[in-house]
């Protein structure tokens, strides 16, 4: 797995930024836009994007003066694809108990014999 | 075929497993709680953990260091305190993620119940302090180097 995923997760860990994602989810908007909502400085905000496209999951345009801002859903799919790697890893490992159970249970039966 | 079910609700603090087991609710809370038998089953194998600490009984501490087998192989200490412990059917206990970052520290109930067949249905629920936490938490599956990209993009933020 690579750092780009990471980055990724550290982009989703913030509400403000989940609430950049969420509006552009409805279609690209111009960087003004996108700071209304909150209660912030544009700079701030300005930090956020930056988190953001740094993760891949925004992109600004490049024509004209307004830049839209895009949602860019691929590293979405990698970060659900993540969760499935966490579901198989506790497949893996609660499978690889069982394999012990069952080797203590056969030890119990030879001790029975 | 798999029998482990993994809910990672939308919204909520939690990821809650669950297991159907053959083997008598006794037998596998035995099992799970062998300091020996910690290596051979406990995080991804992709990883070698060492038990440097096991003391299951309400106060007691636990800590495992697991390591990736490829280099650089950095170690990662995993520690808690067990909180209850109800023989054959009850773990409650925290966990903690020594290196820090978003979901370090979770509440974690491990459940044995009598299942039919003789059975077991085992349930663990790990509780994160907020959802935000719960999103942000990196498992022992990551990359060894993740913590420090996490680092660098909590810089950006400032």
């Amino acid at each position: 797995m690579s750092d780009a995923l990471s980055l990724v997760f550290g982009a989703l860990a913030d509400p403000t930024r989940r609430g950049i994602l969420a509006r552009l989810a409805e279609g690209p908007a111009p960087v003004t836009e996108l700071g209304r909502p909150f209660d912030m400085t544009a700079q701030a905000i300005s930090k956020h994007l930056k988190v953001l496209e740094r993760a891949g999951l925004v992109t600004r345009g490049r024509q004209g003066q307004w830049r839209p801002c895009r949602l860019e859903v691929e590293p979405l799919d990698r970060a659900t694809g993540w969760i499935e790697q966490h579901r198989a890893v506790w497949a893996d490992s609660l499978d690889r108990l069982e394999q012990e159970i069952v080797r203590i249970q056969e030890g119990r039966h030879h001790d029975q014999d | 075929m798999t029998r482990t079910e993994v809910e990672f609700a939308r919204g909520r603090q939690d990821i809650v497993v669950t297991r159907q087991f053959a083997a008598a609710p006794d037998v596998v809370f035995a099992a799970m709680t062998d300091p020996e038998l910690i290596p051979r089953w406990w995080g991804s194998r992709r990883f070698d953990t060492t038990v440097e600490e096991m003391d299951v009984r309400r106060g007691g501490l636990w800590r495992f260091v697991t390591r990736h087998r490829e280099p650089p192989a950095t170690p990662y200490t995993f520690w808690g305190v067990y909180h209850d412990v109800v023989p054959g059917s009850l773990v409650v206990s925290t966990l903690e993620f020594a290196m820090g970052g978003p979901g370090r520290l979770q509440l974690v109930t491990d459940r044995f119940e009598a299942g039919p067949d003789g059975g077991t249905r085992y349930t663990n629920v790990a509780l994160f302090q907020s959802a935000e936490d719960r999103d942000g938490w990196i498992p022992t599956d990551m990359e060894s180097g993740i913590r420090e990209s996490l680092d660098l993009v909590d810089g950006l933020i400032g």
